[in-house]
């Protein structure tokens, strides 16, 4: 199961070598919100993507009939089949699918209603045809005009790596030959309110690890990968980026927003990631964090990852680029694997900015001080959300 | 790839026609009305009157003794949906042990906690941001209802939640039954949940999907000339799925999960040729699946709600396929009405409970039979008798989606 192209909308920018000479540059996208009022919060400070243009990613189908997150999904889906090169005219119908992910699909839908509701206004139909969260993934499979497997997966801030996985065992099982999976979410409100009321976000920027880190920067983006076999990417003359070569999912069925002390659910993804990877700890080379800056997340995270991995944890380098772009929610592991695959091609990691101040609680190799040239044939891509879901992907250089 | 060797080994159900299998069953078997003036809130104007609303429902009466406030109606429809299904399979849940840290959860729905998401937005716009509470974020985020349904019953295997409109729980059930075939997990519940939402109800009426009225000139009866949309419905169902060679002796199965497929159609709901042809398809992707050829379907049950679209595709999808030949047709969500993630276990369990009795239910109320469809599909108003073995399950979204099942009594 290989990587063939990669689509990217995030917030410090677009397309595949924006993002990744951004991260490697250390670029923030940390900015005073501009999508709503925030003057009634104690924080202002969001990652979203400025200035984007729906419209031009829609040719089958129209841009007024989708929301935010769906339009964002879209536009990285264009992204990934150009990187990819590859013209779905080729295959049978049905034999193309999308896998996606989120954590809100189209909250703004709500606030439409909302606001509609406190001027006594109706909404319309908007409830029941943009809001459900798989118009997502039916936006995109409807442009593409695709018939294959057209699946939604709102796992919350892990969606990205579940979509993953279910691309992963579509084609793996011959459901389909081709899935496009990945994750979106736009910036909303509801997603800020809910966060600040939680006390978990940052006034400024975001410190993953750090000891003076106050918390996530919410963000906003899109991240998908065109997931096929070596076999036929092979046989079209692809590009692979990177093999995928396995997944573990765990619960930690503890508390709906709080990871349960021990990270035990997040080490037993990891531990069965690489267990179906039939990988051992000492082969990861680059472990891309969930790493959301606040004070548990952080801390758990590095207790699961020691856990997992055993001494191996010690050695190995380990990011978090929500430390540039903030945290994109259901997109945010599929970027963090995006990050993995372009990690594995380059033989650079991308560092965790803003880490200044070693916390004695978080005392692995957080990559602080800027990227670093690592070559990398295994990368793990970790993810925790909500609801005590779990997940960890595997990646690797592709065989020869 | 094939999902036998799939088996059902608990059945857990909440509805407006009963808590047991049998209850349900009995309600189709006699077309009861469970469809009556909703309660929970007053429906205005360009909103459904009638639903199937669970009157009653209390958690502590599935889940025992404990702090609920926590969870919204759907996580608590959730919990105790799969309660009833981890004890329909195991026995008594607490005694379970270890057990329960091998267990999973994947659960469709279409909405999931709109109301609360809804309510929550409107106290943040009106009274503040910091008058929000944080424990109804929590239950904003899409996969609550399967964070709490884990969180109540233990549950430390794989948990996953599926949108898929009305066809999320047919999903749940087709890749939970995938993971459980490939040995990703030992035990996953699959199925879904659905809670009534006044904000749901009159998007659906805009939108042209949901009847209103007091539907009792048949506007929301499937198969019937007169029909107009669908009743909403809420609750919850799951099945407990295991790998049969895996199950210790002694342990009951309930029914069998044969094969499934998936499919789009990209017109999203707008043209009847190329929707019935990806329908046909994805029959024939299950069937496949099952190691199965169309003549060995003894029944079909129907995804239809009283959405005419949704008739239309399946009789024309069955009818090409078909050759001439009509098959048994139910069509549950007539008396359980649209369940959305519910939907999906709903029509399993109805179809498992009429293979094994033998009677196929009728659509009550089809007094006026639509006959501009395909004859595939052949409907009846009363009961009939009929033996068979496998079923063919539907599941036809709204807007694209659409599921093929594959199942088998035991």
């Amino acid at each position: 199961m290989v990587v063939t192209g990669v689509g990217v909308l995030s917030p410090i920018g677009a397309g595949r070598e924006t993002f990744w000479n951004g991260l490697l540059e250390g670029n923030s996208g940390f900015r005073p919100i501009r999508s709503f009022d925030a003057s009634r919060f104690r924080v202002g400070v969001g990652a979203e993507i400025p200035d984007f243009d729906p419209g031009p990613w829609f040719r089958r189908t129209s841009a007024n009939e989708a929301g935010r997150a769906a339009s964002l999904a879209l536009a990285a889906t264009h992204l990934a089949l150009a990187d990819a090169g590859l013209d779905l005219e080729i295959f049978a119908p049905g034999k193309v699918g999308v896998a996606l992910g989120t954590t809100s699909g189209e909250p703004g839908e709500v606030e439409r209603h909302v606001d509609a509701a406190l001027a006594e206004r109706s909404s319309g139909d908007s409830l029941a045809r943009r809001y459900p969260s798989h118009h997502l993934a039916t936006t995109i499979a409807a442009e593409l005009d695709l018939e294959g497997p057209c699946l939604m997966i709102p796992s919350a801030c892990a969606a990205g790596n579940y979509a993953l996985a279910e691309g992963f065992e579509n084609v793996r099982s011959g459901r389909a030959e081709v899935m496009i999976a990945g994750g979106a979410d736009a910036f909303s409100r509801i997603t800020f309110m809910g966060f600040a009321r939680l006390g978990a976000i940052a006034p400024d920027i975001c410190r993953p690890f750090d000891l003076e880190r106050k918390g996530m920067i919410p963000g906003e983006g899109a991240g998908f990968l065109v997931l096929e076999s070596l076999a036929g990417a092979r046989a079209r003359g692809a590009v692979v980026l990177a093999e995928i070569d396995g997944y573990g999912l765990s619960c930690d069925a503890h508390h709906m927003t709080a990871a349960a002390p021990d990270g035990e659910g997040p080490a037993r993804a990891m531990t069965a990631a690489l267990a179906a990877s039939g990988r051992n700890p000492e082969e990861i080379d680059y472990v891309s964090a969930h790493g959301t800056g606040t004070k548990t997340n952080d801390v758990l995270e590095t207790r699961a990852l020691k856990r997992a991995l055993g001494t191996a944890a010690h050695h190995v380098p380990i990011s978090s680029i929500k430390s540039m772009i903030g945290h994109t929610m259901g997109a945010a592991s599929a970027l963090e694997a995006i990050a993995c695959c372009l990690a594995i091609e380059t033989g650079v990691v991308p560092p965790t900015k803003n880490l200044e101040h070693p916390d004695p609680d978080c005392d692995l190799d957080y990559v602080s001080g800027g990227a670093r040239e690592v070559p990398v044939h295994v990368a793990m891509n970790n993810a925790y959300a909500f609801g005590g879901n779990n997940a960890s992907v595997l990646f690797s250089k592709v065989r020869a | 790839m094939t999902t036998s060797g799939v088996v059902v080994t608990g059945i857990g159900v909440l509805s407006a026609a009963g808590g047991r299998l049998s209850e349900l069953a009995s309600a189709l078997e006699r077309g009861d009305s469970v469809v009556s003036r909703i309660q929970r809130y007053e429906p205005g104007d360009g909103e459904p009157r009638q639903a199937a609303e669970l009157r009653d429902f209390v958690p502590e009466s599935v889940l025992g003794e404990g702090n609920y406030r926590p969870l919204d109606r759907l996580g608590r429809l959730a919990a105790a949906g799969a309660r009833r299904a981890l004890v329909d399979a195991f026995g008594p849940w607490e005694s379970q042990g270890e057990r329960t840290a091998d267990v999973g959860l994947v659960l469709g729905s279409y909405h999931g906690g709109l109301e609360t998401i809804v309510a929550f937005d409107r106290r943040g716009q009106e009274a503040g941001p910091l008058y929000v509470r944080p424990f109804d974020f929590a239950n904003t985020v899409l996969n609550a209802a399967a964070g709490q349904a884990a969180i109540q019953n233990r549950l430390r295997g794989p948990n996953a939640t599926i949108a898929g409109g009305v066809v999320a729980g047919h999903q749940a059930i087709a890749l939970a039954a995938d993971r459980v075939r490939a040995g990703r997990a030992s035990v996953l519940l699959g199925g879904g949940a659905e809670a009534l939402s006044r904000d749901a109800g009159a998007a659906f009426v805009a939108a042209g999907w949901a009847a209103t009225g007091d539907l009792s000139g048949g506007e929301a009866t499937p198969f019937d000339a007169r029909r107009q949309g669908f009743v909403p419905a809420e609750g919850a169902a799951f099945l407990v799925l295991e790998r049969e060679e895996d199950l210790a002796g002694g342990r009951r199965v309930r029914g069998r999960i044969l094969g499934h497929a998936s499919g789009f159609d990209p017109s999203r709901g707008t043209d009847l040729d190329r929707a019935s042809g990806v329908l046909a398809r994805t029959i024939g992707n299950a069937l496949e699946d099952a190691g199965l050829g169309l003549e060995a379907v003894d029944l079909v049950c129907s995804s239809a709600s009283g959405v005419p679209w949704v008739e239309r595709v399946e009789s024309a999808a069955l009818g090409d396929l078909a050759g001439g030949r009509r098959f048994p047709t139910m069509a549950p969500k007539a008396v359980l009405g649209e369940g959305g993630g519910a939907s999906g276990p709903w029509q399993v369990l109805s179809t498992l409970a009429s293979l094994e009795m033998g009677r196929i239910p009728g659509v009550a109320g089809r007094s006026v039979p639509d006959e501009t469809l395909d004859p595939a599909l052949d409907v009846r108003q009363e009961a009939r008798v009929f033996s068979g073995k496998v079923g063919l399950v539907l599941g036809l979204g709204l807007d694209g989606p659409m599921v093929a099942l594959v199942v088998a009594r035991v």
